[in-house]
């Protein structure tokens, strides 16, 4: 081969070696690259991913406590409410007791008398008339309880005529008490005034029953 | 050999020598073809590898949290049922106060006219 030639011939072997090598060199640092580059995304989004289920996690787990502690609330509440049903039922029942034995040194036909009055005098106070007729309805049984002199003194205390109507109700006990043309009535009985007074009924029960006595 | 015979001679081995230059180099964007689809595939495995990894990891923390929470969930709860327990016996001890209590109101000993 002519000298020119070969000398061709070898410069066309190097620079076809070294396309071939710079064509690898390219690729492997591709390769290298993206691998490089898809490691450092999957670590960057498990860091995220991670973070999320962690958050979400903890507010499972809150919410958990949370659902409990309002269970735990519910076992408190449950218990005063038993409680408080438990002494206003008891109360009812404690009224024969009373009917017999009276209450805090004071004869049920007093307490009646006071209901009376109580009532007789809310509605007198309210009427425009000077005097009022009123009657007084109640059980059979606690009929037996209210005399006339009882009903003079009520009269006289709460400004307006009251007598004993003969008409009887079923009720534990009380009284209702209104005026003859039945235009105003004042409900005592003790079922009726449970419930009117059953808020301050509560608060009272549940300061005897759970309020710390040192307090 | 005479010049001309020469010059074909040369000639030949050029073009034989660029052939040659050709096929290394089209070999060796082969290869660097194969070396990218091999990389797409490790890369494909990468990303399996790693959604496993964190349905896995996922799953660790969601029994974790819920474990403690139900943990703590359950002391509270014990905690409660006691304090429970023990507010039911001081109500229990203290029901015949609360009873006169209803009485004085009901009875309309409060001294107060109501309407």
């Amino acid at each position: 081969m002519h000298v020119g030639a070969s000398e061709i011939v070898e410069r066309i072997k190097a620079e076809a070696r070294e396309e071939q090598e710079r064509i690898l060199r390219e690729a492997r640092a591709q390769v290298e690259n993206r691998i490089k580059n898809a490691k450092a995304d999957i670590e960057e989004r498990k860091k995220r991913f991670i973070e999320t289920e962690r958050r979400k996690a903890a507010e499972n787990k809150d919410r958990i406590i949370r659902a409990k502690r309002l269970d735990a609330k519910k076992f408190k509440w449950d218990i005063e409410e038993k409680a408080i049903k438990r002494a206003l039922e008891e109360a009812l029942k404690r009224v024969q007791h009373v009917k017999k034995e009276g209450f805090r040194g004071k004869s049920y036909p007093s307490i009646l008398a006071g209901l009376i009055k109580d009532a007789a005098l809310s509605i007198t106070a309210g009427s425009e008339r000077s005097s009022s007729e009123l009657e007084v309805v109640l059980s059979a049984e606690d009929a037996q309880f209210v005399t006339e002199d009882m009903l003079k003194e009520v009269s006289g205390e709460a400004g307006g005529e009251v007598r004993l109507s003969e008409e009887r109700i079923k009720t534990a006990g009380g009284v209702i008490v209104r005026r003859s043309d039945g235009k105003i009535e004042v409900n005592n009985t003790f079922e009726e005034r449970m419930k009117r007074f059953y808020p301050e009924l509560r608060e009272d029960i549940v300061k005897v029953l759970f309020h710390d006595r040192k307090e | 050999m005479n010049l001309r015979v020469m010059a074909v001679e040369a000639l030949k081995e050029i073009k034989k020598a660029e052939e040659e230059a050709r096929k290394q180099i089209e070999g060796a964007k082969e290869e660097a073809a194969g070396m990218i689809r091999e990389a797409e595939d490790e890369l494909k495995k990468l990303e399996a590898e790693a959604s496993k990894d964190m349905e896995r990891k996922a799953k660790e923390i969601a029994d974790k949290y819920t474990k403690e929470g139900e943990e703590e969930g359950e002391a509270i709860l014990r905690e409660a049922k006691e304090g429970a327990e023990k507010l039911r016996a001081i109500a229990e001890s203290r029901l015949e106060n609360a009873v006169d209590a209803v009485l004085v109101r009901i009875l309309g000993l409060n001294k107060q006219v109501e309407r």
